[in-house]
């Protein structure tokens, strides 16, 4: 798939911003991890964007649901910050692989941070395909309450997952606002009947370097 | 069930580019994103940081991974990066260490609390670092310097522990030195007011600041000149962010910021050859180098660095091979390099994919390696011509494709007590030519690798060998057999899994080398036993379960328990099997039902009997056997029914169960309520069926509920049922 036929993209750090990005619509942008008992937040960028135009997320990933007391408080204020940099900051959303048996788990998590994060900042989630093929369908219904989409990847590394295709049919129905993230350069062949999904939103690409 | 392959490795290496050291082409931090693959030998697949340990390890004796951890769970084959870092540490400290470690950090920041976890926005320059520190030398100079009065050392020692303490409120904080006015007082309270505004990133300001106190003597002057060049270096770097807050391109990057920052580092060197920040100052060198995008420096420094280490019996740390790393290979470019173990991690980069089969995947890799190049290289690798013989058997095999030259390029020297990596990488490169080209001793040449390959990862990766030439061969089964060289629980539970037939499996249940070898294999012959309708052998087989224990409600027993789903970097032992479903009341919870134990026993009178048949599939649908049979087919890009584990014939499904019994006459009316119920359900939620057999449509659905309703209405499965999908 390439780039440049899409309006949605997601920034890692480290990766440098292409062309596309001069003309996108929405950009996820990476901040920085909160990690397992590490007793800092760890910014990956290095320098907050100074961005006009696009609608951007702050993107935090993690590897717990353990967060300190104050991170909530504390990503609200760094995407006020982004704000306050003349970003047009749209939300949050946390990057976080929770295990298809643990969505219960993490729609508590996620009930918690919604509540702590200001109404003003929407709440994104990425997802895993599996989700949908074999997740709990009461811990879906209860994030949809609570986060406003979710993003389901269709890669693993710089890889698209194999057999996609099978589990897109059983997203059929997924109650929950979604968008599919791609890998620029996987392979992409967008399953019959996507496009008529009512909770479809569209397309994420995630960039990756080329090294030439 | 879709099998994930174990063994992917051996045979793809050098074709799979998800194994790229992600770290950024501009090279500004590190990131762990998609890094899949370190392995216990030398590949063009592995991650190059990871390949950068096996050669530290030869080359200055570094360890690959920690004996402890190693001991513990299981050795994983290919795995990310960072299970090979998790893996170089003592098992993990208690969290109250980890609390230390952040005070320190804490102190020689020095910030307000409001920003204990956080820190301050990384929309600044992160110079803060040195400011409890350079509080400490302030004070100590003030104190000791006879010409500032008294009062005046006490008003700048109080108004440097005020910023010593609040770092990230530099830009808010007042100093109170009105009443310094001594010359000499007056010189440390011009350069205090300098470092405020520059741990405030004022930076033009507190330039100015540090260039009024450059006439000054001794500590002061030194230590100013410093600064002014911190201030530069702080200006270079502001430069050099972009739009993204990533680091811009190189052609985008304030040019005049870096040639001035590196002019004022010159000018301090100068002034203080031995001075105290000297040895600081030198190292900017490297990062100059790197935001003026100068590759050339770049390899030439660090190359000097890594031989400089090896020469004085140093070793370089992995902070420091990491910095290398993201430095030096994202851009594949070699030029100023010459050191070996730095050339051969870049050249092994570039062996990866294959321009032509893979063009997409190219960009990650730099420009294919050539014979002619290597060849250039040659020179750089005299200390080192085993790893000079490696690359070029490496080039061959995964570029050229030549196995026949690898043979001949690498002789075999498999018989060692111990191998270093460079070593075994050059065996193990055999090994995949001897395969390659058919050679009938492939298989005893991987045997004769095994009593050498005593370092961390290396005798899971000669097991993985024999086993994928094993099963090449269609012999995997003497892999379980007493003496065999397999030990890897891995693998010989994949081919419990997956290649064992019915007598095999009971063997295992019995004298499996592990309890969790035990439990897989009777499981699997279980559940497959009730499958094809084997019940007296089940009846038989069962009474080796034995007693046990049901589940806690929240345990997640039987979760993980097959190899596929084995992830190196969450877990590091799979959990055992639901076994407890076979046991003696393990499945007396089912609805209108006996225990499967009780079903066996009538289906072995009489297979055909119908409530117990219902009852089979009851068990199938509660004990979580849906889906058992079901593998992907990707011709048929669908899930197609097969029967596991080499039993003859196709197992039973449940929808095939409640056709028949809702087809056939002789079953009573709570029969047929129950089968049309069930069958109804087999498409709950969402319209898909779970059940197997031959899907239909929602007509036959319908038609199925309507009857349920209209010919069965008083009973108890009619009354339940309220919908259909």
């Amino acid at each position: 798939m390439r780039a440049d036929r899409y309006d949605t993209f997601w920034l890692w750090a480290g990766v440098s911003p292409p062309p596309a990005l001069e003309k996108a619509n929405e950009v996820y942008v990476l901040d920085g991890e909160i990690r397992q008992g590490s007793p800092r937040f760890t910014p990956l960028r290095p320098s907050a964007p100074r961005t006009r135009g696009p609608a951007i997320w702050l993107v935090i990933r993690t590897d717990t649901t353990a967060w300190p007391d104050a991170a909530v408080v504390g990503i609200a204020r760094r995407a006020d910050g982004w704000a306050r940099n003349g970003n047009h900051v749209v939300g949050v959303q946390i990057d976080f692989d929770a295990g298809t048996k643990r969505l219960d788990d993490y729609a508590t998590f996620l009930e918690h941070v919604r509540k702590e994060l200001p109404q003003r900042y929407q709440l994104s989630i990425t997802g895993l395909m599996d989700w949908s093929a074999n997740g709990d369908p009461a811990a879906l219904a209860r994030l949809k309450g609570v986060v406003d989409e979710v993003v389901i990847q269709t890669y693993q590394g710089r890889s698209t997952i194999w057999g996609y295709e099978r589990y897109f049919d059983r997203m059929k129905g997924f109650p929950i606002p979604f968008k599919i993230g791609l890998v620029e350069h996987g392979r992409w062949i967008e399953p019959p009947g996507l496009r008529a999904e009512p909770n479809f939103r569209g397309y994420v690409v995630f960039l990756v370097n080329r090294r030439d | 069930m879709a099998r994930k392959s174990l063994a992917v490795v051996v045979g793809l290496a050098g074709m799979v580019c998800g194994a790229v050291a992600w770290a950024c082409a501009d090279g500004g931090y590190e990131t762990s994103w998609d890094a899949e693959a370190s392995s216990g030998y030398l590949s063009p697949a592995n991650d190059t940081r990871s390949n950068f340990i096996l050669l530290m390890a030869d080359r200055y004796g570094t360890k690959v991974a920690d004996p402890a951890q190693m001991a513990k769970g299981i050795v994983p084959f290919e795995f990310p990066y960072k299970v090979m870092i998790s893996r170089l540490d003592p098992p993990a400290p208690p969290p109250t260490d980890y609390l230390a470690k952040y005070e320190d950090q804490q102190d020689q920041y020095g910030l307000t609390p409001d920003s204990n976890y956080f820190g301050y926005d990384s929309g600044n320059l992160g110079l803060c670092h040195t400011n409890r520190r350079g509080a400490q030398l302030f004070t100590a100079e003030v104190q000791a310097n006879p010409r500032v009065p008294g009062q005046e050392k006490a008003a700048l020692t109080t108004a440097r522990a005020t910023l010593a303490k609040a770092c990230d409120k530099a830009g808010q904080t007042q100093f109170a030195l009105a009443e310094v006015k001594s010359p000499e007082g007056r010189a440390y309270a011009e350069y205090l007011e300098g470092t405020r505004l520059f741990y405030a990133e004022d930076l033009g300001a507190a330039s100015t600041r540090f260039d009024a106190v450059a006439g000054s003597s001794g500590w002061l002057a030194e230590t100013a000149a410093y600064m002014r060049f911190r201030t530069a270096m702080a200006q270079a770097m502001k430069g050099s962010i972009g739009q993204w807050g990533d680091l811009a391109a190189v052609d985008k990057r304030d040019r005049s910021a870096i040639d001035h920052a590196d002019a004022v580092r010159r000018q301090y060197v100068q002034a203080y050859p031995t001075g105290r920040y000297a040895a600081s100052a030198r190292n900017f060198e490297r990062r100059i180098a790197w935001l003026r995008g100068d590759q050339a420096m770049l390899g030439a420094q660090y190359s000097a660095m890594l031989a400089k280490e090896a020469s004085t019996g140093g070793e370089p740390d992995i902070a420091t091979m990491e910095e290398v790393d993201r430095r030096i290979l994202p851009s594949s470019n070699p030029a100023g390099v010459t050191d070996p173990t730095l050339l051969a991690v870049g050249d092994l980069m570039r062996l990866r994919p294959d321009a032509q089969q893979y063009p997409d995947q190219r960009g990650c890799c730099g420009a294919e390696l050539s014979r002619e190049e290597l060849e250039r290289q040659r020179p750089y690798f005299k200390t080192q011509p085993e790893l000079f013989g490696y690359l070029l058997a490496a080039e061959a095999f995964y570029h050229r494709r030549q196995p026949r030259e690898v043979l001949s390029l690498i002789p075999d020297a498999a018989h060692q007590s111990r191998f270093g990596y460079v070593q075994f990488s050059r065996q193990m490169l055999r090994g995949f030519a001897l395969e390659a080209v058919g050679d009938r001793n492939a298989r005893g040449f991987w045997l004769s690798l095994l009593p050498g390959a005593t370092q961390p990862y290396q005798r899971t990766t000669v097991e993985l060998a024999i086993f994928e030439h094993d099963q090449k061969a269609g012999a995997v089964g003497r892999l379980l057999e007493t003496g065999s060289p397999i030990l890897h629980p891995l693998i010989r539970q994949r081919i419990i899994e997956d290649d064992a037939g019915p007598d095999l499996l009971r063997a295992q249940a019995r004298t499996g080398a592990t309890p969790q070898q035990r439990d897989v294999a009777l499981y699997l012959l279980l559940a497959n036993e009730l499958h094809h309708g084997w019940y007296r052998e089940f009846l038989a087989d069962q009474r080796m379960v034995g007693p046990r224990a049901q589940p806690k409600p929240d345990e997640c027993l039987g979760c993980a328990w097959s190899v596929g789903s084995y992830e190196p970097s969450y877990r590091e032992d799979l959990s055992r099997p639901p076994l407890h479903v076979f046991a003696s009341g393990g499945s007396n919870d089912l609805r209108a039902c006996p225990d499967v134990l009780a079903t066996a026993t009538s289906l072995s009178a009489n297979p055909a009997a119908i409530r117990p048949r219902l009852c089979l599939a009851e068990f199938i649908r509660r004990k979580g056997f849906d889906g058992w049979s079901d593998q992907y087919d990707i011709k048929l890009e669908r899930n197609v029914a097969r029967s596991r584990n080499g039993f003859p014939g196709k197992p039973i499904e449940r929808m095939t169960i409640y056709q028949e019994v809702i087809a056939s006459p002789l079953a009573s009316a709570d029969d047929k309520a129950f089968a049309l119920n069930r069958a109804v359900r087999c498409y709950q939620p969402a319209g898909y069926n779970s059940c197997g057999g031959e899907d239909v449509e929602k007509p036959v659905r319908k038609a199925w509920y309507d009857r349920l309703r209209k010919e069965y209405p008083g009973t108890a499965w009619a009354k339940e049922l309220k919908y259909y999908w």
